[in-house]
């Protein structure tokens, strides 16, 4: 697991961090939201050592991250950047030793990955010759050609064409998959919600939601919804006598009942079996964009 | 860490010396410095003979006497026999002679003066004393033995309290040229950190090396790195020299130069500690090549001051003001070496330059590794000196 403990950093009279605790979960792909200058590039350099905490713990596996562990960490930093003139296989291969591998692993991982992401036969290029999207594919190798246990990806889809991010979603799935630890930072929160169970939303270097996609998802106070085969069912009006139930406005022809304190989804769809056949019952979502904008604006209002 | 810093160095030798600024700039300085060695033989060596006509006949020792003058002269000397005076004096006028060797008298187009050094009047001046003296001895009857005695007996030695002044022009020649060099070297090589630092800020790739090595290690890194090609590119010029004056036969550089060469290997290696970290420091302050200018200036003019200095001891004089330099660090790698070749410099003040400088290249070590450590990651417009160490403060 990773672990900021009230991390907090100011840039003179900024507060980029402030107090900032965070956990990720060994072998998870875990999403890290905020608005732009919520200190999410500041907290990534902060697990790296680039940036110095001014104060709070930073531990990976329960032990403060020290320079012995970061070589098996990985690093997508936001400004993309490698070596122009340098070719690609070698620049992985130094990038790789770098991280401690001997030179005949980095090279052979290196020309795996390179294989497994279509650029095999640019392996002798210099980075500059290739395409904008084939550099970003490299740079994702740049991250991973030394096996890492963590990964950090500062805003990893941006920027991508549509296969550019299918292929990243698909790679970051399969290292969460391989017990990889994942996290990165993304506004494009569709993407965030495809492929995380777990995210974390940052404002003004704080940590302001943080949960499972599945939990926070769902509607505050939750809202049922249920369909039932009986013309007239959708009215609700069956459930009126339900504790903490409020009837919502119907929709689609199904029912929407909003869950208050004391309320029992449970006794709810007893009711609803005992009052008709039931084709659909789930809970209403909201989208993760919507979860973000109330905490964010939220945070606003108290601030 | 040693690792770290083998494979950081390892890639700067590797991408550097692969770069083909750098392999046209080695080529030429090894082709300047061979020609500098080879074209005074080449042209000295293409000289066109001296013809000598001879009057009349000429005894076997006088002919061997003037055959040996060519060495003396550095011509070589051919002698055409001419049947009268008349003929010989139309064949000086046209040029076709430079001397004419008559029975009692050597005739010239122009009587030389006393200051004349032109090869036909040493010529001349060379074969009226030795013709004369032949007639001499042959009159007083010595035997060739006997001749040949007095004809060598050298002077005795004369040794001096210092060097001749010849002796001491030669070695400033050649500290001027390696103090040319230093110059040269330590700007090249420090405008190549710079540009090391600069293209790593400005790609961005510094943001993933620095996640896994420390900026004090990236520093020193590049600093060995092109520190080590400089040093090789030096080694490879010093030995093309000195390769090339043996196989040429030229004599500008002489077997007891090695200790120069190695004094300035010295001085390069105090003064590159010095200024490439500044050259460090100041690249960690741009992030575009375009800015490179403007961000090296502080750091090369005090490099130039030194340099155009420098010259005023060509002559022998040192001034207050280079006396001054040649115990700044950031003067004393061009400025002590040039004063030590103008004059003698007591022992005492030589090491305190070098203790000096050494501490001034381990202040700037620190300098520039607090400097770079603030500003390599703060991207956008330039930032001041000030701001970085501010920022690598907090």
């Amino acid at each position: 697991m990773l672990q900021l403990a009230g991390v907090t950093r100011r840039y003179g009279d900024v507060v980029a961090l402030d107090h900032l605790d965070l956990q990720v979960p060994t072998g998870e792909l875990f999403g890290f939201l905020g608005p732009n200058g919520a200190g999410k590039t500041t907290a990534m350099r902060t697990i790296f050592g680039i940036t110095q905490p001014d104060a709070g713990s930073i531990s990976w596996m329960g032990q403060p991250i020290t320079a012995a562990e970061r070589p098996r960490f990985g690093y997508l930093p936001e400004e993309r950047g490698l070596y122009p003139g340098m070719k690609v296989a070698d620049q992985l291969e130094y990038l790789g030793r770098l991280h401690g591998m001997s030179r005949a692993d980095a090279r052979s991982e290196s020309m795996a990955w390179l294989d497994r992401l279509g650029l095999a036969g640019r392996a002798g290029d210099k980075l500059e010759t290739l395409s904008l999207g084939n550099q970003q594919r490299v740079q994702l190798v740049a991250a991973l050609v030394h096996r890492p246990e963590l990964l950090v990806l500062d805003e990893p889809f941006s920027g991508l064409d549509p296969v550019g991010v299918e292929t990243m979603g698909a790679v970051l799935a399969e290292r969460a998959e391989a017990g990889v630890t994942v996290l990165f930072s993304s506004h494009q929160l569709d993407l965030v919600e495809q492929y995380c169970r777990r995210v974390a939303i940052i404002d003004r270097g704080r940590l302001v939601v943080e949960g499972a996609v599945a939990d926070l998802t769902v509607a505050d106070p939750p809202v049922l919804d249920i369909g039932i085969d009986i013309a007239g069912a959708e009215t609700g009006a069956w459930a009126a006598d339900l504790p903490g139930v409020t009837i919502g406005e119907p929709h689609d022809g199904r029912s929407r009942l909003v869950l208050g304190p004391g309320a029992d989804a449970q006794a709810v769809l007893a009711a609803a079996t005992h009052f008709g056949p039931v084709r659909h019952f789930s809970y209403e979502r909201r989208r993760l964009s919507d979860v973000f904008l109330a905490a964010v604006r939220g945070a606003e209002v108290t601030a | 860490m040693t690792e770290t810093l083998r494979l950081i160095s390892g890639r700067e030798i590797r991408e550097r010396s692969r770069a083909k600024s750098f392999r046209i700039t080695f080529l030429l300085s090894l082709l300047i410095v061979v020609a500098g060695v080879v074209l005074p033989k080449v042209l000295s060596g293409s000289k066109a003979p001296l013809h000598i006509g001879v009057v009349g006949t000429i005894t076997p020792t006088a002919q061997a006497e003037v055959e040996a003058l060519d060495v003396v002269i550095g011509r070589q000397l051919i002698l055409d026999p001419v049947s009268s005076m008349a003929l010989a004096s139309n064949e000086l006028r046209s040029g076709q002679l430079a001397v004419v060797v008559g029975q009692d008298e050597i005739l010239v187009k122009q009587k030389p003066d006393a200051t004349d050094t032109s090869a036909t009047a040493e010529v001349a001046t060379a074969l009226a004393a030795a013709l004369s003296r032949i007639e001499v001895e042959s009159r007083a009857g010595l035997t060739p033995v006997q001749a040949t005695q007095i004809n060598t007996a050298g002077p005795l030695p004369i040794v001096g309290l210092t060097a001749s002044r010849d002796a001491r022009a030669r070695e400033r020649y050649i500290t001027l040229t390696g103090v040319v060099l230093l110059y040269a070297f330590e700007s090249l090589f420090g405008v190549w950190i710079l540009i090391g630092v600069v293209e790593e800020k400005s790609s961005r790739v510094v943001e993933i090396l620095l996640s896994t090595v420390r900026p004090t290690q990236l520093l020193a890194g590049k600093i060995l790195g092109i520190g080590a090609l400089a040093l090789a590119e030096g080694g490879s010029v010093a030995a093309a020299a000195f390769i090339a004056e043996r196989v040429s036969g030229s004599n500008v550089l002489r077997g007891d130069d090695g200790g120069i060469v190695l004094a300035l290997v010295g001085w390069f290696l105090l003064g590159y500690a010095f200024y490439s970290a500044l050259f460090a420091a100041a690249g960690s302050l741009v992030g575009r090549l375009e800015e490179v200018q403007n961000a090296s200036f502080p750091v090369t003019l005090p490099l130039l001051i030194a340099y155009i200095s420098s010259f005023s001891s060509l002559t022998g004089n040192v001034t207050p003001l280079q006396v001054v330099l040649s115990f700044l660090p950031p003067t004393a790698a061009i400025s002590m070496p040039m004063r030590i070749a103008a004059g003698p410099v007591p022992l005492w003040q030589v090491l305190l330059s070098i203790g000096l400088l050494i501490a001034g290249a381990v202040a700037a070590l620190r300098f520039a590794a607090v400097v770079y450590s603030g500003a390599i990651l703060r991207t956008g417009r330039r930032i001041t000196w000030r701001e970085a160490l501010q920022t690598a403060r907090s």
